[in-house]
């Protein structure tokens, strides 16, 4: 069974390699090998003082990918309980062939290009330890491996609502800001980045199942069997546990999130635009995607804004409410994408183009406005100086207007073709992973668009003058009133020229 | 005056090298119940999409009542309703709710909305159903209100693409009584199914496609041609369903 499951994951993945889906896998790839490089470099390239911390560091790192990288959406696409629910077969069995199965994919490859720097760093302590690299690294793969699937699993089980949509948002958020502001927190412990890792942080480390290899090889260089007995039956141990708790999740049916609607209290929506509007707003809090999405900003947006408190930097915070919108925006320009083929009911209602895309930027608006507003107040208030309020108030409006903008605008220009509401799994973060690339589109078209005010802020702020600086924020207003209106009668005329064509990329 | 509900000619498109549709001419009179029969594959969601507007087509025309989908798309679709199969409704909303923005979609006034909503709810059998979102509706409960959502706008033709797929039998006789009264009253129909004997109780014009091509269109005893629609449709299509076929390890 085993075998037949194995084969049956390599044709999957050959058929993969070619199509739409090749560039996806191949960006898997090559984000996967560099990563693996990166690893194998910091190893290789660290002092003798220095390799066992960074190696410490970054196998805690692809421990942390392999058990937060699925519910960002990087769980990959082979065989599924579902698939083999017919198939009579007990859930020990079914276990170990999907765990076979699990192994073959360019994860597990990478992880194992990656692991091979235990195998370095055996051979720089002592040849003796190299004997025990040699287990050690296969077992490090397949406790990743068994982990994530238990990850994978839960999610989907125990995990099933708006809250755990947003719940899940939170890790991918913060850890994705780290990435950002991590400096911070290198600054805040080490007091700067070229310093090796400290001592007590290393410590912890060791105490991660991540860090159990490094503790065996290091052991071993120095003759403690006992303690590479121990880390290796740790190991051992650790993947029982994990294809233990994932069998039985195997055995547990994955309910489907059931979210109600509100009790009905009546609607009469005066105009067409304000029918969209509505139907926008009861969206927002009932898809999933879309929750999941708007929580992965807020929490991004407040790690990134709260992160330089650690070393008394507070002038981030009154920028909180313009950080919010673009990244809001960045993460919501994909309406269409995830409304899927119900395109249909919009293109056949005799010249709703209009009304959609004015109803969507309307809604998007009344969602991020009010929150942004007040996290703007908040944060003006507590950093309590003015300097920043003049930054603040001369982008917050043009990020507003163009990020309503942009919204659309991509949404009708850039379709993603995902799974239709009605057919999706249960966890949004891999549902809505091939919207990655549309958030990086709008970070960036947001900035070029804001341009003439950042240039009027910084211009002022480098010459120290207070009117230059305030001048930004009539322009902000103005272009934020002229892209929103702009860039949505963009989408308006795309959506009634080639809204079929749009719904075909969808279906 | 115009006496077709529908008029297609030339319609074609092509998926990469599959030619999908292959230039078919059809024509749907006013009045009438109109079944396009054909296996699966054969073209039908493809014509359909293409005549009711969503899918655009390498070449040809077609017409709703005379007037050109393509070149004046808003004026035709104030004339048809659509029920398209497999494709996503506004999920995140109850029935009631997505009735409601469909209506308002299409400009219908406000108490007109209110009571076909109500009307239509109650006849489908979906009132119950008051908290639950289009998502978790079943396969039949999402025929109805897509059904309903056709019907909406008090179209003068209907385009039902497997409109009876999943439905039980119950609500299928109450679409049916729908449907005969809708075409009684003056309405056309204009159904695709593969369910023979659904098409020869309902409709009295059927055509009959096969590989993108109409091999046979007219009155149904004209295509019946004294046979059941069943054997006429096998005879047309050229299937080969030679009874001595079997399954070795199947017991007898």
């Amino acid at each position: 069974m085993v075998g037949v499951l194995i084969r049956m994951k390599w044709t999957i993945l050959r058929n993969s390699l070619t199509g739409t889906r090749a560039a996806t896998t191949i960006t898997g790839v090559v984000a996967g090998l560099a990563a693996a490089g990166c690893t194998l470099w910091l190893t290789v390239s660290a002092g003798p003082d220095r390799a066992g911390g960074a190696l410490l560091l970054t196998l805690a790192s692809w421990l942390l990918g392999w058990i937060v990288g699925p519910m960002m959406g990087g769980s990959d696409p082979g065989l599924r309980r579902d698939h083999l629910r017919h198939v009579p077969l007990s859930d020990r069995r079914l276990a170990a062939g999907l765990l076979g199965a699990a192994l073959v994919g360019v994860g597990p490859a990478v992880t194992l290009v990656a692991g091979t720097s235990l195998i370095w760093y055996a051979l720089r302590l002592d040849l003796a330890a190299v004997p025990v690299a040699l287990p050690v690294l296969p077992l490090f793969v397949l406790l990743l491996i068994a982990l994530s699937n238990v990850v994978v699993a839960s999610v989907g089980r125990v995990l099933n609502s708006r809250l755990s949509a947003a719940l899940m948002a939170v890790p991918w958020g913060a850890l994705v800001c780290l990435g950002a502001q991590g400096w911070v927190i290198i600054a805040a412990i080490t007091g700067g980045p070229e310093t090796a890792l400290p001592a007590f942080i290393a410590d912890k480390l060791r105490l991660a199942p991540s860090g159990w290899p490094v503790v065996a090889i290091e052991a071993a260089a120095r003759g403690d069997w006992a303690l590479v007995a121990a880390a290796v039956a740790g190991l051992v141990g650790c993947i029982a546990l994990a294809l233990g708790a994932w069998a039985s999740l195997l055995h547990r049916p994955v309910n489907p999130t059931v979210i109600r609607g509100a009790r009905w209290r009546g609607w009469r929506p005066a105009t067409a635009a304000a029918a969209v509007r509505g139907k926008e707003l009861r969206t927002w809090g009932r898809d999933l995607i879309r929750i999941h999405f708007l929580s992965f900003a807020l929490v991004y947006v407040l790690t990134y804004v709260l992160l330089p408190l650690l070393i008394n930097v507070t002038d981030y915070l009154p920028m909180a409410g313009v950080f919010f919108v673009a990244f809001t925006a960045a993460n919501c320009a994909h309406l269409h994408s995830s409304d899927g083929t119900a395109l249909w009911q919009t293109l056949l209602a005799p010249g709703a183009e209009r009304a959609d895309i004015r109803g969507r930027q309307r809604a998007w608006l009344l969602l991020v406005a009010p929150p942004a507003v007040a996290m703007t107040a908040a944060g003006a208030i507590w950093h309590g100086k003015a300097d920043m309020l003049a930054w603040a108030v001369g982008l917050l409006p043009l990020v507003l207007g163009a990020g309503a903008g942009l919204l659309v605008l991509i949404s009708v220009f850039l379709p993603v073709r995902v799974a239709d509401p009605h057919k999706r799994g249960s966890n949004p973060g891999s549902d809505g992973a091939g919207f990655s690339g549309i958030v990086w589109l709008a970070l960036i078209a947001q900035a070029v668009l804001a341009a003439p005010s950042l240039t009027l802020l910084i211009t002022g702020t480098v010459r120290d003058d207070e009117l230059l600086r305030w001048a930004a924020a009539p322009v902000s207003l103005v272009l934020g009133v002229v892209l929103f209106w702009g860039l949505g009668r963009l989408a308006i005329g795309r959506l009634a020229n080639r809204g079929p064509e749009l719904l075909a990329k969808l279906g | 005056m115009t006496t077709n509900a529908l008029r297609l000619a030339g319609l074609t498109k092509h998926f990469g090298e599959k030619v999908a549709v292959d230039a078919i001419d059809l024509t749907v009179p006013a009045g009438s119940f109109f079944g396009l029969v054909g296996p699966n594959g054969a073209g039908k969601t493809t014509a359909l999409s293409m005549a009711v507007g969503l899918l655009r087509p390498d070449a040809g025309t077609a017409q709703i009542f005379g007037t050109d989908v393509w070149r004046q798309p808003t004026r035709a679709k104030r004339l048809v309703g659509v029920l398209p199969d497999g494709l996503a409704m506004t999920e995140r909303l109850t029935g009631r709710e997505m009735l409601t923005y469909l209506g308002h979609l299409h400009g219908l006034p406000a108490d007109t909305v209110a009571s076909r909503v109500d009307e239509l709810l109650t006849v489908l059998d979906l009132a119950q159903a008051e908290r639950t979102l289009i998502l978790g509706y079943s396969a039949g409960m999402r025929k109805k209100i897509a059904l309903a959502s056709a019907l909406l706008g008090g179209p003068r033709l209907l385009v039902l693409d497997e409109p009876f797929e999943a439905v039980d039998p119950v609500s299928a006789l109450t679409i049916r009584s729908i449907l005969r009264r809708f075409v009684a009253g003056g309405g056309s129909v204009v159904l695709s199914s593969h369910v023979m004997p659904l098409v020869e109780q309902l409709c009295d014009t059927v055509a009959v496609m096969h590989e993108g091509r109409v091999v046979a269109a007219g009155p149904i005893d004209e295509v019946r041609g004294g046979r059941s629609l069943d054997e006429a449709f096998i005879d047309l299509v050229g299937a080969d369903v030679a009874e001595e076929k079997e399954l070795s390890w199947l017991a007898s």
